[in-house]
């Protein structure tokens, strides 16, 4: 039951482990709140972890933060399947913690309605926290706190996914293109067409079954419905993005005719396994690497060596298989006016790092977190010693990477010596920062060039509040899900995609745009 | 009984049932098969797609991974503690509240069934049980997993169904030698109701085994933490990064699929209650009721 | 109060004290119903335990139901909350979409009723004649399994199960028919839900029929052997006969989750295609409250559900009690 922004939220802590640690049960949060600063008690600062048992207080990353900043820590333990149920619990009862991340935009809503987060005013971060502002402000420009200002205040840290607005590629097996012929990558629609048919009929993986094809997919969100082939014509389903001035959502756009009519083309001629409609991110990654799909949408490094940045399951777990699958990825198929590209996600997934309302009367609390946040996560210097240790007694750098030495190889020793799980706090990932660290420098070409290819557009009303369109989201995801499966598969006949759109805009839909145009007026042509 | 011939109709009946029944054990058993086979086979059988029969090759890396996973077995432990004090006293005070409402004659018999009845359609939802548990108290204690769903409605009405079935005559007969209830309850009503008790300390047991979210809730020392906690982290969450380290120890390159450790970590699961029917299975026995009718 | 005892209570104090005045000197009245009274302290005080127990653990907490009448928010705690009478409900029932659902999940859980309910008892019984000792324990063993299996995994087997590749549809070829991708298919996939239920709960269920079975009397089918009855008629003569009391109860108390029609199940194995037919109240709730509604409209559709499961369990109650079972019954 994972929500969708928290299974991308989870992505995040996982890329950079950005969960960061705890300690005591909650039940006596109300220590660190009233900490007085007496000259020999320190501040009792909380930080969160997944696994807490793992985050030993007087091991070296933790014992690093306390000298460093003469602060006490205690670690709270988060799960994230409870995480937001939990923190609202503890909110009524008056036991919230001092501070708490990832919280979707409409709990943030709830949170300033009720008056218990701390004002955040900017001046404070740009003075305690250059670095995270100066990453701020090259993926939003100057206006950061566009999304997260209420009545003109402040009340969060934003929190960014940099990876989100190029992330998603379209991959191809070059082995298999190679096989049946195909000289070049297919740029265009009819090649990657005429890719597939060879995919389909001309049995690539050799096995001798009629058991391969061009592509499938899923249907848990309408993003995930075939979306390069709808950026070919220019359109993005499932995003609201800006077209002329004016906001456009995707699946009623005229190019979504012409990308279903291609689709349900290629339906027919059994390019699109039937069984997409089904399929979960699980079965998508099954086939993926059960050879029985050629072509496949998905992150750039998932097609990459997983120490080329993370995760690579495409790449490691199908050359265990075959050693001799090779990907190659491209930004999608051009349309007949050469339009190409693939939704992509809004860097602001969620609302970000807030603070209690208790530590507006403790600024100076306050100013210390802020100037944690800054160097756990900025400071090169601070982020290796409490990620790896001590250099050359526990790690040593060899040709620029990054290599334990023994006995700290194993994770045991690692967790005894108090490095490894200890995680950010914040999830401030600047991936540029953290390159030296996620990418073996022999794969440090490939990254670079594999993480420019993602192209498209993503959703620029995400982080803002939209009491229409959350009323009637559900209503009209299922009836836009149902038509759009039912276009490609033919069920639908293409000539009623008129009437689907008239449909749509009768049971809500015009009341939606109606509001996402004036919410985009409002936010961004401002400027 | 088995010492009856049988007819040639019963006999070709016998067949049909065996045939059945045999079928429907295939196709019962295949999830669990097919999550075995999923569990012990190497890394990429895994991830083949169609039904997962026989691995092509076995290994028990997997295995070998999760039983060096330390909060799995801190989790066993919690549970284990948590469905033997929780079945215990469930069954106990069930049985106790269950016994005088199986007299019909008690005053108020209907009125309290109506409030217990009542109790199993309606509820407070979580907050007020979160502030309740927070004032008594229980919070982060293994009391506030037992003790909330100690008595339930529905186990109430099935033993004291069954009480009532127990032949009024035995009671009788206990009565005129002097026996007070508690007497009865204890000597005659209990020991006559083995099955049904049994099967009650069974659902509980099942019940504990598999309780996750009230751990989740009101558990917040990691080590205090149930074993569901720690299997949905992997299953739900897919949350393997963490379980994955591990295998640096064991000297391997890459991740476990996650629907394979998925698998090993159900069977970890599950193997406990396989093996503990058995024992429940005795309880079910014919021939409870002696001679003791007669006389 | 009473009234309703067996025989051999009426004939004690209760009946004689109502329509009989009290007689001097009348010692056995007064010391019988002296013990009785005794009797009883002694029973309600051995119910106190439980009392306590729903009285701290059920009825303390349940002032929560008044978040479905209020506007709650979490800081203002439930009694601060803003009055919101029946809004939330108001807002369930003039959404179009709320009838669809329900119907789903009456549909849904009804044929799971149907053919769910029976199938334990069915199972216990046959399984009953079997005399093979271990081969008996083994399918009892095996049957349970799949309760233990959550769906989330299961959903998986079932979906590879059903799939066009899979045996389902390997068996459909083999009998000459086309192969349906069932699951992505609003005519089949109900009764895929259904049936895939049944399975993974059937054996589950049918313990406590067992566990009746093992109460029944020996003497009752040797007594029937010797008359000559065979397997059949023992079983519909006996058996049956005996088990009616568990039945009875346990279809009653069935009863009390009538609107609740499998999320977790739903949940893994809906689909665009077949939304109309496969969503229910509780995916429903779910979905919005991820959007945006929160505990007040969730909790109003929880009381909805309540009320009809009260419903329900009353009037199952009383038709079981007027078709004679007046024994089995709750009340």
């Amino acid at each position: 039951m994972a929500q969708k922004v928290l299974g991308l939220a989870l992505l995040t802590t996982a890329i950079a482990g950005c969960s960061s640690d705890g300690g005591d049960p909650a039940s006596t949060p109300g220590a660190g709140a009233e900490a007085t600063q007496t000259q020999k008690e320190r501040m009792k600062l909380q930080f969160w972890s997944t696994t807490p048992e793992k985050v030993l207080p007087d091991g070296y990353a933790l014992k690093t933060i306390r000298d460093e900043f003469d602060v006490d820590i205690d670690i709270l333990s988060r799960n994230n399947e409870t995480y937001v149920q939990t923190l609202q619990l503890s909110i009524a009862s008056g036991e919230e913690p001092d501070w708490f991340s990832d919280l979707d935009f409409k709990d943030y809503d709830k949170l300033v309605d009720q008056e218990v987060l701390a004002e955040i005013p900017p001046e404070l971060l740009e003075e305690h926290a250059p670095k995270y502002m100066q990453w701020l402000k090259k993926e939003l420009g100057d206006d950061p706190f566009r999304y997260t200002m209420r009545n003109g205040k402040n009340y969060s840290m934003p929190s960014l996914w940099t990876l989100g607005p190029r992330g998603n590629v379209m991959g191809i097996r070059q082995d298999w293109l190679d096989k049946t012929g195909i000289a070049k990558v297919p740029e265009s629609l009819e090649e990657l067409e005429a890719a597939m048919l060879k995919f389909r009929n001309e049995d690539p993986d050799g096995n001798g079954k009629k058991d391969t094809y061009g592509m499938t997919g899923k249907t848990d969100a309408i993003e995930d419905f075939f979306s390069p082939v709808f950026g070919a014509y220019g359109v993005y389903p499932g995003i609201f993005t800006e077209k002329d001035g004016k906001i456009a959502l995707g699946e009623i756009e005229p190019g979504a005719k012409d990308a279903l009519a291609t689709l349900n083309e290629w339906y027919r001629e059994e390019l699109i396994d039937p069984e997409f409609v089904l399929n979960k991110n699980s079965n998508v990654d099954d086939k993926v690497i059960s050879e029985k799909v050629g072509v496949a949408t998905n992150f750039w490094w998932k097609f990459l060596p997983s120490d080329a940045f993370f995760g690579g399951i495409y790449f490691d777990k199908l050359t265990e298989k075959n050693p001799n699958a090779k990907w190659a990825t491209f930004s999608g198929p051009k349309g007949p006016n050469g339009d190409f590209g693939i939704v992509q996600s809004n860097p602001v997934l969620n609302s970000g790092l807030q603070f209690s309302k208790r530590l507006e009367q403790d600024r100076d609390k306050m100013i210390k977190y802020i100037q944690i946040f800054e160097a756990t996560s900025f400071d090169t210097a601070l982020y290796e010693r409490t990620k790896y240790g001590e250099e050359n007694k526990t790690y040593r750098r060899a040709d620029g990477d990054i290599e334990w030495i023994p006995p700290y190889d194993q994770e045991e020793e690692r967790v005894k010596y108090g490095i490894s799980f200890f995680n950010a706090p914040g999830s401030f990932n600047d991936y540029d920062l953290l390159a030296p660290y996620m990418t073996k420098s022999k794969h440090m070409t490939l990254r670079k060039e594999a993480e420019s290819v993602g192209k498209g557009k993503y959703n620029l009303l995400n982080p803002i509040q939209r009491p229409v369109f959350n009323e009637y989201k559900d209503r009209l995801d299922q009836f836009t899900k149902k038509n759009l499966v039912d276009f490609i598969t033919g069920k639908r006949p293409i000539g009623e995609f008129d009437k689907y759109v008239e449909e749509w805009k009768q049971i809500g839909g015009d009341k939606v745009l109606a509001e996402a145009q004036q919410k985009y007026d409002e936010i961004f042509k401002k400027e | 009984m088995g010492t009856m011939r049988k007819t040639a109709g019963e006999k070709t009946f016998d067949v049909f049932l065996y045939m059945l029944l045999a079928a429907i054990t295939i196709v019962t058993i295949y999830p669990f098969w097919n999550q075995v086979a999923l569990s012990i086979s190497d890394d990429t059988s895994a991830y083949a797609t169609g039904m997962l029969l026989f691995p092509k090759q076995v290994s028990l890396e997997s295995y070998e991974l999760v039983f060096q996973y330390r909060p799995i077995w801190i989790g066993y432990g919690n549970t284990i503690l948590r469905t033997a004090l929780g079945v215990s006293l469930s069954v106990f005070f069930t049985s106790l509240t269950a016994y005088p409402l199986s007299k019909r004659g008690l005053p108020g018999n209907k009125l309290f069934t109506s409030l217990i009845l009542f109790t199993m359609l309606f509820n407070g939802g979580l907050i007020p049980n979160y502030f309740l548990i927070k004032n008594l108290g229980l919070y982060d204690t293994i009391w506030a997993l037992v003790i909330p769903g100690m008595i339930g409605g529905f186990n109430v009405f099935v033993i004291r169904n069954f009480f009532r079935s127990i032949p009024e005559s035995l009671e009788e007969s206990a009565k005129i030698d002097g026996a007070g209830h508690l007497f009865i309850f204890r000597k005659i009503v209990i020991p006559l109701s083995k099955p049904v008790l049994a099967t009650v300390a069974l659902w509980v047991a099942v019940y504990h085994w598999n309780a996750w979210f009230d751990s989740l809730i009101y558990i917040s020392d990691a080590n205090k933490q149930v074993l569901q906690i720690v299997l949905r982290k992997i299953i739900v969450e897919n949350n393997v990064e963490d379980i994955n380290t591990i295998l640096y120890k064991i000297g391997q390159k890459s991740d476990f699929s996650g629907r394979q450790l998925q698998a090993t970590v159900i069977m970890f699961s599950l193997i406990p209650m396989l093996i503990v029917y058995p024992f429940v299975q005795k309880y079910f026995e014919k021939g409870i009721m002696l001679g003791a009718v007669k006389g | 109060m009473t009234g309703r005892g067996n025989p051999a209570e009426k004939e004690e104090g209760e009946y004689m004290e109502r329509t009989m005045p009290r007689l001097r000197g009348s010692a056995k009245i007064s010391s019988r119903r002296r013990r009785k009274r005794s009797e009883y302290r002694i029973l309600l005080l051995m119910l106190v335990p439980g009392l306590l127990y729903f009285l701290v653990f059920h009825y303390l907490p349940i002032y929560g139901v008044a978040i479905a009448f209020k506007d709650f928010k979490i800081t203002q705690g439930i009694l601060g909350s803003e009055w919101a009478g029946f809004d939330y409900f108001r807002q369930a029932f003039e959404d179009e979409r709320f009838y669809v659902v329900l119907r789903n999940t009456l549909l849904i859980s009804l044929y799971k009723l149907a053919f769910g309910f029976p199938a334990p008892i069915l199972f216990a019984l046959l399984l009953n004649e079997v005399t093979r000792a271990r081969f008996k324990k083994f399918v009892q063993t095996v049957s349970y399994m799949p309760y233990f299996i959550s769906w989330v995994v299961l959903g998986g087997i079932v979906i590879s199960f059903f799939s066009m590749d899979g045996p389902v549809n390997w068996a459909l070829k083999l009998l000459g028919q086309e192969p349906v991708l069932m699951l992505g298919d609003d005519r089949y996939f109900r009764g895929v839900l259904v049936v895939t239920d049944v399975f993974q709960s059937f054996g589950w269920g049918s313990i406590i029929y067992f566990a009746a079975i093992s109460g029944i009397d020996h003497q009752l089918y040797e007594a029937a052997v010797i008359d000559g009855a065979g397997r059949l008629k023992r079983a519909v003569y006996i058996t049956i006969p005996m088990l009616a009391p568990v039945i009875v109860i346990m279809l009653i108390l069935r009863m009390s989750h009538i609107l609740d029609a499998g999320f977790d199940q739903i949940f893994n194995l809906y689909n665009p295609n077949v939304y109309d037919v496969a969503d229910i109240i509780d995916t429903y709730v779910y979905r919005k409250g991820l959007t945006e509604m929160q505990y007040s409209y969730s909790t109003a559709i929880g009381l909805f559900k309540s009320a009809v499961a009260l419903v329900l369990v009353v009037a199952t109650n009383y038709i079981a009690k007027w078709m004679g079972g007046k024994d089995h019954t709750l009340w």
